[in-house]
């Protein structure tokens, strides 16, 4: 027992450090991303390419003075960029990086991580009410009616591929991407959801295009006006994490997770296990130095493509920041509510038709099966 | 595959229901049709009301159908849709008992004639509404859907037989009444009265749902047959079932109005508009007894205990004195009415207090009386009512024989059905459920009972005199009598008749209501 | 058997209880306001004895799920407790959200994690987020701190504080079994079975559920809409 939790500390611990370099340097990368797309040189003077920067940055976000308005709700105000900031860090654990490497893999991730998005919203509700200014209060707002609003399409988006596998394990979701269960005619439905998706997911993290809880023209910077120092560092922090959650939730979902990409028919996950090792040794309980090898290699295999689809994702993000502009406010609810709403509940449907006329594919067939015993005599 | 949750012909029993709904939809869509274009906007009050008219006499026909089937047939039920088998495992005595089967919904006697009285009431309440929306400058034809929709939560609530479509269906009839009330924006009485019953019926709804939470912890089923299975069967002692009965039972008479948790019924049957306090006053009291009925009748065969029958009793007997005595001095009509609906609801309770297997008949037989004269009257009220007013005082009355002999001659014979006068339908009910409470032995209640309704009277006959005695007081405002509205004088003649020629010969409604047994197990 | 340490862990029980509930209903009754303060102090430190006492008594090793029940159930009778008896409402709808916190910890603790879940995606993440909207817009409409004020609340205190008594006096003599009939778990979580019971034996509550929400939808339109 004790050693059980001392390796989910550990875990966890890797888990934060891992996640505060990446956030880092995921601001690093934007900032040169942005420069790049604007045809500037962004941060390029402290370390070699700058590459030392996101490091000042930190250190000037903890020496800078602490200022604490005097009519703020205090308690909530020191609580709100905690719940931002640790709700986006507990989404990524509930993300499995690789064949085999994760923190945890619960039978209900879908539901916790939509828990999460939702709870992360009220770092900025406290942060926007606690505060005691307009625009604050004017972000918070807005930030509260966006998000009830585009957690509809998010949560329409994740069930296409839940209703198709039956499960709401992330790896069982994962899973249908392996050449043994992939059918091409998934495509029709998981495209278009995986689209919904990164929209709905684009506005639940309040990036560029849907940022209006904390457009800098109208509001100075929203909900987060009157933070300063590291406080306010906490909610770029959550902002980031929360983004990049969103983006390996939507690999695992749409871009077929950690595996390898198939080519013609032959499953680069299973071919690099041929290499390494027996591959039905990969699976099975066994002990030695080549499994451990093997596994090493798999999971460190997995883990890079995982890491790389991510990021080609966060880029896309970051590509969309670098053209798009705005909405303005009564666009996005139109669109959320008059677009991806509908669009959500007929892909739902879609779903649904796709379970009930190929009961043959993927897991949701399975699944009927097993539990077909529940109907009442 | 497995064997379907539901047949196609278990659907079909369903039929008054879908068809409530589906006319809904239908409401719906033509009225946005209609909206298209500012100069249709006349036309949708006129479809929507013929629509919604169209959809109820449909639902009727289909009831009649039903009623028809089970004739026919010649069995209890028709369908008992959504099974759950026990016997629960939590029954210690589990070995020896028998295997039972009993539906989430049960469409039988008793639920298809309580069907039939809820279309008749929505058909009756339609032709009430249509006039009511002209005269009153309302372009709100989205109320139809919203009546229609509460009507067939009514349906429901008669055929469910689980604390958990019993509470839905009842939050089905209530949540369109919240709206409803509201109806005029630009009546503050509208507004309060809707504010009263929402924030009063969602705290019922509270008690309901917390002691049916309770239920199912002690029974772990939410089904009547299973809660009635437990009580028999347990050898434990069940003091939390006991509790979450009596919750349910408390959130139950917050939609009854039973007296100690009446306190929303006189602001919200005044407030609201006329066409909602009748369809309030005959349809909701219907649908909330008929579910009370299948509780007591169905759930609870410990009602020889005699903890049941007397917490029902002391409720009845509160209800019917203070509804009577706080009703002698009102002056307001609406108002009136409603604390005699108070007393009312006392009066049915007493029938429910006796718990025979024949108070399903008695009950079901005084609520027509009491609907049919709590229908009329509004009618009358929400024609004579002065503009902008929405509501009759007594001294507005006065000599209203002379200046409008029929309407004032409709007034009285529906007022005194409601005081139970002989050869009218309430005194046929009174009767009924009176001595079915006798013959359970409640003498003393059936004694308190009858005292009070010779209290009504007084108030009762308050209306008459100034109808017919009391000559006009001087500065009392003038009643501007319009030309009735042909859908009014339908109601009022649909009322008045059915009253006394019910009352007169009621052998053959007797004879269908005494069909209407439940189900039972 | 009644060893010291078993007397005293009963006592502080017992006296935990008295404290906390009396110092409740005085809560309820007082006005003054370091008074106030002073009784909400007596009270948590009341019910802190009575959940120790209770911890000690039932699991002698505090084990671990006890003290999460435990833990929870602080958050779920706090939270209550605070929803009544703050005076600001939003910090009362967000002692109402640690309340329902608190629930959703309940369903983990008896394995039901998609109930717990959907708790804190629906009523959490939805429905309470709506509320603070609500009164964060109200605030800003009529331009002044909604305070809660209930001159009833010695009233309402003597019901709940009588109702709470007849509860826990039942629970207390009651001999307590599982009573459920928990469906067997096939599929190894229970969402496959919340999901059979809401489309097969539920199928019609959960069906008209949604002509129900249809209806509210369309009644808070004809509320809101302008003729």
């Amino acid at each position: 027992m004790p050693q059980d939790i001392l390796l989910i500390l550990v875990r966890g611990v890797i888990l934060v450090v891992v996640c505060l370099t990446a956030f880092a340097y995921l601001t690093y990368l934007e900032r040169r991303v942005l420069s790049w797309f604007q045809w500037r040189v962004g941060p390029n003077r402290v370390g070699p390419w700058g590459l030392f920067q996101p490091i000042a940055d930190g250190v000037k976000a903890i020496l800078k003075q602490e200022l604490i308005p005097r009519r703020a709700d205090k308690v909530l105000y020191l609580i709100a960029p905690i719940i931002s900031f640790s709700a986006a860090f507990t989404m990524f654990s509930l993300i499995p990086v690789g064949e085999r490497v994760f923190l945890t893999d619960l039978p209900i991730a879908v539901l916790v991580f939509l828990g999460l998005s939702s709870l992360a919203a009220y770092g900025v509700i406290l942060a926007g009410w606690s505060s005691q200014n307009r625009y604050s209060f004017m972000g918070a707002l807005r930030s509260i009616a966006q998000v009830i609003s585009y957690e509809l399409g998010l949560g329409l988006a994740l069930m296409v591929p839940v209703m198709i596998v039956g499960s709401l394990k992330i790896t069982d979701i994962g899973n249908i991407y392996r050449a043994e269960t992939w059918h091409p005619a998934y495509l029709f439905v998981l495209l278009p959801a995986g689209v919904l998706f990164l929209v709905s997911a684009m506005a639940e993290t309040a990036r560029i295009p849907f940022d209006l809880p904390e457009c800098e023209s109208e509001l100075v910077t929203g909900f987060h006006t009157e933070y300063s120092s590291l406080k306010y560092a906490m909610f770029p922090m959550g902002e980031y994490m929360g983004m990049s959650a969103m983006c390996a939730i939507a690999v695992h979902f749409f871009l077929g997770g950690y595996l390898l990409p198939a080519i013609g028919g032959v499953d680069l996950t299973n071919w690099v296990g041929l290499i390494v090792g027996n591959p039905d040794a990969v699976w099975g309980p066994q002990e030695g130095y080549w499994t451990v090898v093997s596994l090493s290699a798999l999971g460190l295999s997995t883990t890079l493509t995982f890491v790389a689809k991510t990021l080609f994702l966060i880029l896309i993000f970051m590509w969309i920041r670098a053209t798009e502009p705005r909405f303005r406010y009564d666009q996005l609810m139109q669109f959320g509510w008059k677009v991806l709403l509908p669009a959500g509940l007929v892909l739902v449907f879609l779903a649904a038709l796709f379970v009930v006329l190929m009961p043959d594919l993927g897991g949701g067939a399975q699944s009927t099966m097993e539990v077909s015993m529940y109907v009442p005599r | 595959m497995s064997q379907p949750v539901i047949t196609l012909q278990q659907i079909s029993y369903l039929g008054p229901v879908l068809v409530i709904v589906l006319t809904v939809l239908v409401l719906l869509m033509t009225d946005v049709i209609c909206r298209l274009r500012p100069s249709r906007q006349g036309l949708s009050l006129l479809t929507g009301f013929g629509v919604a008219l169209g959809g109820s006499i449909v639902a009727l026909v289909y009831s009649i159908f039903l009623w028809h089937r089970l004739t026919v047939l010649k069995v209890g039920k028709l369908a008992e849709l959504f099974p759950v088998n026990g016997p629960p495992r939590s029954v210690s005595a589990m070995e020896t008992s028998p295997v039972w089967s009993s539906g989430t919904l049960v469409v039988d006697y008793f639920a298809v004639f309580v069907c039939l009285l809820v279309c008749g009431v929505l058909i009756l309440v339609c032709f009430n509404f249509k006039p009511y929306l002209r005269i009153n400058k309302l372009h709100r034809s989205e109320l139809f859907p919203l009546l229609l929709l509460s009507a067939s939560g009514m349906m429901l609530l008669s055929m469910s037989r689980d604390l958990l479509s019993t509470f839905i269906s009842i939050e089905i009839v209530s949540l369109p009444l919240y709206v409803l009330c509201g109806l005029n924006e630009r009546s503050r009485a509208n507004q309060e009265s809707s504010l009263k019953y929402f924030l009063l019926g969602a705290f019922g709804s509270g008690f309901f749902i917390y002691g049916a939470s309770l239920v199912y912890g002690a029974v772990g089923h939410m089904n009547y047959a299973a809660i009635a299975y437990f009580a028999k069967h347990s050898l434990e002692s069940s003091s939390i079932l006991m509790i979450g009965l009596a919750l349910v039972g408390a959130g139950l008479a917050f939609k009854l109005a039973l007296v100690p948790f009446h306190a929303w019924v006189p602001d919200v049957y005044q407030g609201a508009p006329t066409p909602v306090t009748a369809f309030m006053a005959a349809g909701v009291k219907l649908a909330v007894f008929a579910a009370a009925l299948r509780l007591v009748l169905e759930a609870f065969p410990l009602m020889d205990l005699s903890f049941w029958r007397g917490s029902i009793s002391l409720l009845a007997a509160l209800s019917m004195v203070v509804g009577n005595l706080l009703a002698l001095h009102q002056m307001s009509a609406k108002r009136l009415l409603a604390y005699s609906a108070i007393a009312h609801t006392g009066y049915i309770a007493v029938g429910l207090a006796s718990g025979l297997s024949t108070s399903a008949t008695s009950i079901l037989i005084y609520l027509v009386g009491y609907a049919l004269a709590g229908l009329g009257a509004f009618t009358l009220i929400s024609y004579l009512a002065p503009d902008g007013q929405d509501d009759i005082y007594l001294d507005e009355m006065h000599e209203l024989s002379k200046r409008a002999p029929v309407s004032a001659l409709a007034f009285a014979i529906l007022m005194l059905s409601m005081a139970g006068f002989p050869l009218t339908l309430g005194f046929v009910g009174k009767l009924m459920v009176f001595s079915d409470a006798w013959r359970a032995g409640l003498y003393g209640l059936v004694i308190f009972a009858v005292l009070n309704s010779v209290i009504s009277v007084y108030y009762y006959l308050r209306f008459i005199l100034a109808m017919y005695m009391q000559p006009k007081a001087p500065g009392a405002a003038e009643l501007v009598l319009k030309r009735m509205p042909g859908t009014y004088i339908l109601t009022g003649i649909i009322t008045v008749v059915l009253t006394l020629l019910l009352g007169v010969i009621p052998h053959m409604l007797i004879a269908w209501a005494q069909s209407c047994q439940l189900a039972g197990l | 058997m009644a060893t010291p340490v078993v007397i005293f862990f009963s006592y502080l029980l017992v006296a935990g209880l008295l404290v906390g509930v009396s110092s409740l209903i005085l809560l309820a009754i007082a006005r003054f306001r370091p008074y106030r303060r002073f009784l909400a102090t007596l009270a948590v430190l009341g019910f802190v004895a009575f959940v120790w006492g209770m911890c000690a008594l039932t699991q002698p090793g505090y084990r671990l799920l006890v003290c999460y029940f435990w833990l929870f159930t602080a958050a779920v009778v706090g939270g209550g407790v605070g929803c009544v008896t703050m005076r600001n409402v939003f910090h009362a709808a967000l002692m109402l959200i640690l309340s329902l916190l608190g629930v959703a910890g309940y369903f983990i603790l008896v394995n039901a994690e998609f109930l717990a879940m959907v708790q804190v995606i629906i009523y959490i993440g939805g429905i309470m987020v709506l509320f603070l909207f609500g009164i964060m817009v109200s605030q800003n409409i009529i331009g002044t701190q909604l305070k809660q004020n209930t001159p009833q609340s010695p009233w309402a205190a003597i019901c709940a504080g009588v109702l709470f008594m007849v509860m826990f006096f039942t629970g207390l003599f009651m001999t307590l079994k599982p009573t459920l009939t928990v469906t067997p778990d096939v599929l190894g979580n229970n969402t496959g079975s919340v999901g059979w019971s809401l489309m097969a034996t539920y199928a019609l509550p959960f069906e008209v559920a949604s002509v129900l929400l249809l209806m509210a939808m369309l009644g808070a339109i004809i509320l809101v809409r302008k003729d």
